[in-house]
């Protein structure tokens, strides 16, 4: 389901089954930010952050308002695989 | 090594996130913190936003963050700390030792959880009511809380701090909601500071010696405990972060503030430093410009200059004393007829054109009064406890916000009448009674002076006691400072009576003062020639007045004097149209008691200022040079006239044959036209004076001033003569003969103390 709205939009795709994002960048999208509009962010790149989403075009308007400066990279994973992610940061927290 | 690496890493990653925010970064690690500045926000708000004020600089918070803000966050602490905020990015594990460091010294009193109605699914605050006294964090909810205001007080106290951009605490004192002290300790809960109350308190003299009384002064803290490492400050405000490097500079110590109001820590600098301000206010134009002093009635250049002119004098009289005397009268005449015909052309010019300061109702209108500056009113008091409730109306009449005033009631120690009687006045929160400590000179400037050294207004202006400014004067100064040369630093208002009908005294009086405030004075403004200012109503730029070293404490005519040497300073003197209506003098004794003073400083002024003729004549330049003369040195006048009528009365009473020989034709001529055009002349300004202002009715005792000239020469000699016995004896002048006790109050001028209370509690 998630590869096909990936391939469909033609971005990329990854899973989430053994991935624990790194606590710090949740400083871009708050926890309940991510958990409200199921995205992850994942990684940072040079001025770019990538972010998991089930979604192609989620509601990142608060990231881009909050930094204007910071690029936006979308990648589909699977929303299950999204929640339990934010469940176990959420956990941590 | 790897908790370096790992710590470096984290301070790249932040920085980045910065950089992506368009923020600053900050590595707490090398910044020294302004400990006052984080007492801003509760322990709770800063842990639950991660967020920690760090410095105060020029009005602004400066706000650490691991992130940019939320709308929230961000709102939350403009709201708390009721000041601008700018965020700034900072490692969240700095931040998180940060807040433990600054919490973990000074306990919290509060660890309350935060109530989930003001949370929002994303953690951060829903939109705010007036006040929440179940969670008190802010003012408006402790003093709810505690019973000391109500929801509505402080939802109108909130409507007047938007539009006057005042701080909350000082809308609610000065609606008299709540006390100072109230407020203050208020103000300790939220900041988590300490309270002291300096009422009684006597500081550690090893304290005080810390810190110098200027500084002291200057920065507005007591020091007043000290230990090996810290530094115990009164403190009526978190300090900015200049203040707190400038005092860890000085003491090398770490610092501790404890709370206290402003008036208390005023009145203890007072109590502890009271010599040396006395000694400041006295002496300060003294020591930086001895030569500007009156303190020396004649220097000892003009000694022998005018033993030796005597020596001449007396010397020609013997040998030639007719032609001795035809010259005198010839050199008065001559100066007569110069004085005459230049005050004829400035008013004569002034009456058909505006020279003042234009500013419209529109332009009043249209000040936001979010930028108005703090005003200082300074009000000398002596012996007046009769004026005093029309003097509380008369400023409370002004139309300006009300935190933004300063007044300072200026008491002498040993005044035993008006001390009291404001001690037991229930006087508005902006009034402080000041009580200069007994010294002599004692005088007006004096006074002022003591008064400016804790003056907290951009502009400062002196009033009388009873005085009634236009109650627009103070908004169209700040107009007018905006608009003028960027010199001027002195604006004038004009001065005029309230009680000009009660008696022919002060109907002459009210003649002339519309003559002087509304042609001569504007005339000298548009010739740009030194202007002899006005006692009151004078409106200055503190810094540059204080730059100046203010009023002379020896000059009796301190306002003249001033006058002239901001003109030799390069600065400009403006006039503008705001009257303040005064008291004219109705009584003979009290006027000529108040008259021979003023005569007694122009000539004092006159003289501190010919010390060196050559050298004012290089710094003002020829027309400023001729114009003092005429104008300061035009007062000599009022000692002449008496001869001269003397002369007239005896020749037509008598047809004396030497007093011909005295007046040879070309002198008689002259002297017969300065008699009949002069008197003319002058008689017709006054008259024109009248009706410029609009008192028709007084025009025609404008016809009978020569009367009134004569009441002035006898002023002129008792102050000329008091000039050699006692030379710095102010005059006093009376207030409160006008019989005008039942002046209206002003629309907003009643003040309404707040209730007693005796307990805390809601009320019930």
């Amino acid at each position: 389901m998630a590869l096909d709205v990936a391939l469909q939009h033609g971005l990329p795709y990854t899973g989430l089954r053994d991935f624990t994002p790194d606590s710090k960048l949740f400083h871009y999208v708050p926890l309940p930010y991510a958990v409200q509009h199921r995205v992850v962010p994942m990684l940072v790149v040079g001025d770019t952050l990538k972010v998991a989403s089930s979604s192609p075009t989620p509601d990142l308007s608060l990231l881009r308002s909050r930094f204007p400066y910071l690029g936006v990279d979308i990648v589909i994973a699977p929303g299950p695989e999204i929640d339990r992610v934010l469940e176990r940061a959420q956990r941590n927290t | 090594m790897a908790g370096t690496i790992q710590s470096q890493a984290s301070r790249d990653f932040y920085r980045r996130v910065a950089r992506h925010a368009g923020l600053d970064f900050v590595d707490l690690d090398d910044v020294q913190m302004n400990p006052l500045a984080a007492r801003l926000l509760s322990e709770q708000i800063c842990r639950h936003f991660q967020m920690l004020p760090i410095s105060y600089a020029d009005g602004v918070v400066t706000i650490a963050s691991p992130e940019p803000p939320q709308e929230v966050a961000r709102d939350t602490a403009i709201s708390l700390t009721g000041r601008a905020v700018k965020f700034v990015v900072a490692p969240a594990e700095q931040l998180r030792a940060a807040i433990d460091r600054n919490f973990a010294a000074w306990p919290s009193d509060f660890d309350g959880p935060i109530p989930e109605e003001w949370q929002d699914a994303g953690g951060g605050f829903t939109a705010y009511r007036v006040t929440e006294p179940e969670f008190p964090v802010r003012i408006g909810d402790l003093l709810v809380a505690r019973g000391q205001a109500t929801d509505e007080q402080v939802a109108d106290a909130l409507a007047e701090q938007h539009r006057t951009g005042s701080r909350l605490g000082d809308v609610l004192v000065s609606n008299g909601v709540v006390t100072e002290p109230e407020l203050v300790a208020v103000l300790a809960e939220q900041f988590q500071l300490p309270l002291v109350d300096l009422s009684e308190y006597d500081p550690d003299p090893a304290a005080l010696e810390l810190l110098p009384e200027p500084l002291a002064r200057h920065l507005r803290v007591v020091p007043i405990a000290v230990d090996e490492n810290t530094l115990y400050l009164a403190i009526a405000d978190v300090l900015d972060d200049d203040t707190v490097s400038a005092l860890r500079e000085h003491t090398n110590l770490e610092l501790r503030g404890f709370l206290s109001s402003r008036n208390q820590i005023d009145e203890l600098l007072q109590r502890v430093h009271g010599k040396d301000y006395v000694t400041v206010a006295r002496s300060e134009l003294l020591t930086r410009f001895p030569e500007e002093s009156a303190n020396r009635v004649i220097s000892d250049g003009q000694k022998a200059f005018f033993i030796g002119l005597l020596v001449l004098i007396v010397a020609l009289l013997i040998v030639a004393p007719v032609p001795t005397v035809i010259g005198l009268i010839g050199c008065a005449s001559l100066f007569y007829t110069a004085t005459s015909i230049y005050k004829f052309v400035l008013t004569y010019n002034a009456l058909g054109h505006q020279y003042e300061i234009d500013v419209t109702p529109e332009e009043i209108a249209a000040l936001d009064e979010r930028d108005l500056p703090t005003y200082t009113i300074l009000v000398p008091l002596y012996r007046e406890a009769a004026v005093l409730p029309r003097l509380v109306n008369g400023i409370g009449g002004l139309d300006y916000p009300k935190t933004k005033l300063d007044v300072r009631l200026l008491c002498e120690e040993d005044d035993d009448e008006t001390v009291p009687a404001l001690r037991q006045m229930s006087l508005p929160p902006h009034f402080k009674m000041v009580v200069v400590p007994d010294a002599q000179p004692k005088t007006k400037p004096k006074a002022c002076n003591y008064g400016l050294l804790q003056a907290d207004g951009k502009y400062v202006v002196i009033y009388d006691a009873e005085d009634r400014p236009d109650p627009d004067q103070l908004k169209k100064i700040v107009v007018a400072f905006e608009k003028a040369d960027p010199r001027v630093t002195c604006i004038q208002a004009k001065l005029n009576y309230f009680n000009s009908d009660q008696n022919l005294l002060t109907r002459w009086f009210t003649t002339e003062y519309s003559m002087h405030f509304d042609l001569l004075l504007p005339g000298l403004d548009a010739q740009d020639v030194p202007i002899p200012l006005g006692g009151t109503s004078n409106h200055f730029i503190t810094d540059r007045l204080i730059d100046l070293a203010a009023w002379d404490p020896f000059n009796v005519t301190e306002d003249a004097d001033l006058g002239i040497r901001l003109h030799k300073a390069g600065f400009k003197t403006a006039m503008i149209d705001s009257t303040t209506l005064e008291e004219a003098n109705s009584e003979l004794t009290n006027w000529i008691r108040q008259r021979s003073r003023w005569i007694k400083g122009y000539i004092q002024t006159w003289l501190v200022h010919m010390r060196h003729p050559f050298r004012l004549y290089r710094q003002i330049g020829l027309k400023s040079w001729v114009s003092f003369q005429l104008v300061i040195g035009g007062t000599f006048i009022f000692l002449l006239n008496p001869i001269f009528w003397a002369l007239t009365t005896l020749f037509f009473f008598s047809s004396a044959g030497f007093i011909q020989q005295l007046f040879p034709s070309f002198v008689f001529y002259a002297a017969a036209i300065q008699l009949f055009i002069g008197n003319f002349v002058f008689m017709y300004l006054s008259v024109a004076g009248s009706v410029q202002r609009g008192y028709f009715d007084l025009a025609k005792y404008a016809l009978l001033s020569p009367l009134y000239w004569g009441l002035m020469s006898i002023a002129g000699w008792k102050g000329f003569l008091q000039l050699f016995y006692r030379p710095f004896y102010w005059e006093k002048t009376v207030h409160g003969l006008d019989h005008h006790d039942d002046m209206p109050v002003p629309a907003g001028a009643a003040w309404t103390p707040p209730p007693e209370r005796t307990q805390q509690g809601p009320p019930a």
